[in-house]
Order: structure tokens, then sequence, then C-alpha cells
């Protein structure tokens, strides 16, 4: 029986993302990670596929219920995508911390599209605000920097509960 | 152990699985229009998030107000001196404040009219945690425990309205600002009832009158009107931001609002309409401090 301690870190992560960005990063208007999403792709890179598609929805979830203001699943379906594109493509993210940036900062991107398309489609107009311009550029910049940054201490620690299968 | 290319198939499943389930959610979420089992979901999502999110504020705030303050010396000498000449000049406009402020409660009197805050609770809170940098809401550490409900309104420190609560928890809730919000708002502007109505995702309202007897200009005070059902009356809103000429009997006119939702540390929660009961049946006004203009107020309720 695999042990259930890498899903429980990145669960783990996703709240603390969650936390980190609705606290800290409030207070920093040019600093806007997304940084539920990126747990999600750099779960990716250390779980196996189904439960790394498994965290992207649970964490979307989670990020939904906190919105007030969100439609209950919109990001379910989102990480969901995004979680699935990246399992599809990590084998990009395997020459270093610069790839793994490029390619973080892409679904990063692909997931603030995805936000915006499917929450107008569910008549969440908000998503056309005046902010929507700075929400494509500063999330997938800020994502790729942080991905760079933190990708291998990240994936240590999820690894360090169980290996990929 | 399986190999690569089985656990590729078993991903696919996954995903498809997933991807109907949110469908799934999003379809009943929308078509319950945030009913009581979405509500219940996110409430307790709310209980749990929120201490921790309280919790991080605790340790987050003092280190962000220091980087902040860091950052911003350069300009802390200039701003002092600005600061200074503002409170010169707001000290002369307190003194005919004062005057104006006799006056308001002599047209009181004479209609009839009392302030709400003696009788209507107010709870100040924190904005603790803003989970999503772009979205509109954002959470407070004040809840049920304390009296909050949903449809309470929410103003700044300076009274200036600001949204409503959407979302309870015992120790938390949710706001989302008027700018944010579809349901309008009906205020009073120069004498004339209005409803103001919030743009896709902007963070500008349009003032919609169609019963005008005049135009309106520049300038003119956006208060809360007696025939709103979700705001007390004569809470400031904001200021129309451009003369605009009657079309008809109608008038559309850009409004500016007074409180800053994005930045905003501190609220209040207006518990209102108040408890039955505790209020006695009188035609009530709330005038907090209104920037600059005199506020005209229409009687009844």
């Amino acid at each position: 029986m695999r042990s259930p301690r890498p899903v429980l870190i990145a669960l783990g992560l996703a709240v603390f993302g969650l936390i980190l960005q609705a606290t800290l990063f409030r207070r920093f208007t040019w600093l806007v990670p997304d940084l539920v999403v990126l747990v999600v792709i750099l779960a990716t890179l250390s779980l196996r596929a189904e439960v790394a598609l498994v965290i992207g929805f649970l964490a979307g979830a989670l990020f939904d219920v906190s919105l007030a203001s969100s439609v209950l699943g919109l990001r379910a379906l989102v990480y969901t995508v995004v979680a699935y594109l990246a399992v599809r493509t990590r084998q990009r993210a395997d020459s270093g911390p610069l790839a793994v940036g490029i390619w973080a900062g892409f679904l990063s991107l692909v997931s603030v599209a995805l936000v915006v398309v499917v929450g107008v489609l569910f008549g969440q107009s908000a998503e056309l605000g005046d902010a929507m311009l700075r929400r494509f550029i500063e999330v997938p910049i800020t994502n790729a920097v942080c991905a760079a940054l933190f990708a291998i201490p990240v994936t240590r620690l999820m690894q360090s509960g169980g290996r990929r299968a | 152990m399986i190999d690569r290319d089985s656990r590729r198939d078993r991903a696919l499943p996954t995903f498809v699985t997933l991807v109907v389930a949110a469908f799934l959610l999003m379809t009943v979420d929308v078509r319950l229009a945030g009913g009581s089992v979405s509500s219940n979901i996110r409430s307790a999502a709310l209980s749990i998030l929120a201490p921790l999110q309280n919790l991080a504020a605790i340790v987050v705030d003092p280190v962000a107000d220091l980087g902040e303050a860091l950052t911003g010396l350069a300009t802390l000498r200039a701003e002092n001196q600005a600061l200074l000449a503002e409170v010169a000049r707001l000290q002369a406009e307190q003194a005919g404040a004062q005057d104006l402020q006799a006056r308001v409660e002599v047209l009181e009197q004479i209609n009839d009219l009392e302030i709400l805050d003696p009788d209507v609770a107010q709870t100040p809170a924190n904005v603790i945690g803003r989970p999503d940098p772009f979205g509109p809401s954002f959470v407070i550490d004040k809840g049920t425990d304390d009296g909050v409900a949903v449809g309470h309104p929410v103003v700044d420190p300076n009274g200036y309205v600001v949204g409503k609560v959407v979302e309870t928890a015992p120790g938390f809730a949710i706001v989302v600002p008027i700018t944010q919000d579809r349901e309008a708002v009906t205020v009073l502007v120069d004498g004339q009832v209005g409803s103001l109505v919030s743009h896709v995702g902007s963070d500008e309202l349009t003032l919609e009158v169609f019963d005008a007897i005049e135009a309106l200009q520049a300038g003119d005070l956006v208060v809360t009107s007696s025939v709103s059902v979700t705001f007390p009356q004569g809470l400031p809103v904001g200021e129309v931001t451009a003369d605009v000429d009657l079309e008809g009997t109608a008038i559309s006119a850009p409004v500016r609002l007074f409180a800053q939702p994005d930045t905003l540390r501190i609220v209040v929660v207006i518990t209102w309409p108040p408890e039955p009961g505790t209020v006695e049946t009188t035609t009530t006004a709330v005038i907090p401090g209104t920037p600059g203009d005199t506020t005209t107020t229409t009687g009844g309720g």
C-alpha cells in the first residue's frame, strides 16, 4: 500500500499557498502569484498522474469555497485541466530550474486564460475586470519565478513521503 | 509495478471523471444560485480557513508593515509636510462643519429624523484575507458569533458604503463590495432617487435615474436612499464624476465610490435591518461625516 504522505503534503502546501496568498501577497500589488495552481503544477513532478489530477481538483475546489464571489467548481475544473496538461508535458521540465520556470509560467498562463473563459461562460463577469490584463501578465511571470526558485525543494518535500509509482 | 503507459491510460479516465464532476458542481451551484448546500459548504470551509488566515495575518501584517515603511522612508518627509498642511486645512473646514452640523440637527428635529447609530449595532472588523488578489471579495474576522449575518451592510471607518456580507461562519464572514454586486443599490442624489448599478469587473458605478427632474453635476453627493432595502438611509456612497444632462426624464451618470475596497484594513458591519424590538419604529437616518458637500435626504421609510 502506497503512503498517503505525499498527497497530504501536496494538499497542505495548497492550503498554505492559499493562506499566504490571502494574507501576505494581498499587501504587495506588484507581486501576484497563484500559489495554489503552482502547487498543483509542481505536484505533477513528484506524484502519480491520477493522484496529481485529484490534487488539482481538490485544491481548485478549496480555492472556490474560499471565494464567495466565485462559482463552485470553476477552479476545480481549471486546475484539473492544468494538472492534466502538466502531467502530459512534465518531461519538458526535466532540464533544470529555468525549464521548470518557463513550463510553470506557461501552465499558469493557461490557468488564467481558462479561469477567465470558463468563468465568463458561467456568468462570472468579474473575471473580465480592469485587472484582467494584469492577471494575464503578472500571475504567469510571478509563478515562473517562484517555480524556478522553489521547484526543487517542493518536489523533494513531496517525494520525502514516497516516490512516484 | 505499473508501467508508464498503463499509468497514462488511467490518467485520462480520471481526468474525464474529474472534469465531469467539476462541471456538475458548477451547474448545480449556478442553478441553485448559491443555495443552502453551497452556502453550507462555503461556511464550513470558511470556519476552517479563516482562523488560519487570521493567524497568518497576525504574523504577516507587522512584517509587511515594516517592509512598506522601509520602502516608503524616502518619501515620508515630503508626505509629512503635505499632511501638516492638510491638517491645517481640515481644521479650518471643521470649524465650518460644526456650524453645518448644528443646522443638520435642527433640520432632523423638524423632519422627525434621528441618527441611527445609538440603536443599531456596529461591529468593527479587520480584513484578514483576500484569497484572489484580483477578486472583489474579502474575509473579515467577525461572524455570526458577533451578530454578523448575510446581507448586513458594510462601511469603511469613515462611514462610506463598501458592500455587504455574503457568507458567514461563527467567527468570520465574506464581504463583496457594491462595485461587484449584481444587486443595484437604491440611492439619493440631489433629491432624486436612482439605482446605482455595477459594471462588469469595473470599479466604476453608474447611476440610473428614471424620474429625473434636473441635471446632475460633477461632485454631486450620492447617498443611500430611504427606499433602499439593503442599506440604511443616508450613508455616503460616492460622487458623480461628470456633468450629465437630462435625456427626457432619465439620467445616467458615472459615479466614483468613496470607499476603496481594495486597500481596506478595517471595516464596520452594520446590523441592519435591526433586530425586531431593538429599535422603535421611527423614520431614521444615518448621516456620518460627508466629504465636503451637504447631504439632502428625504424623509419617509
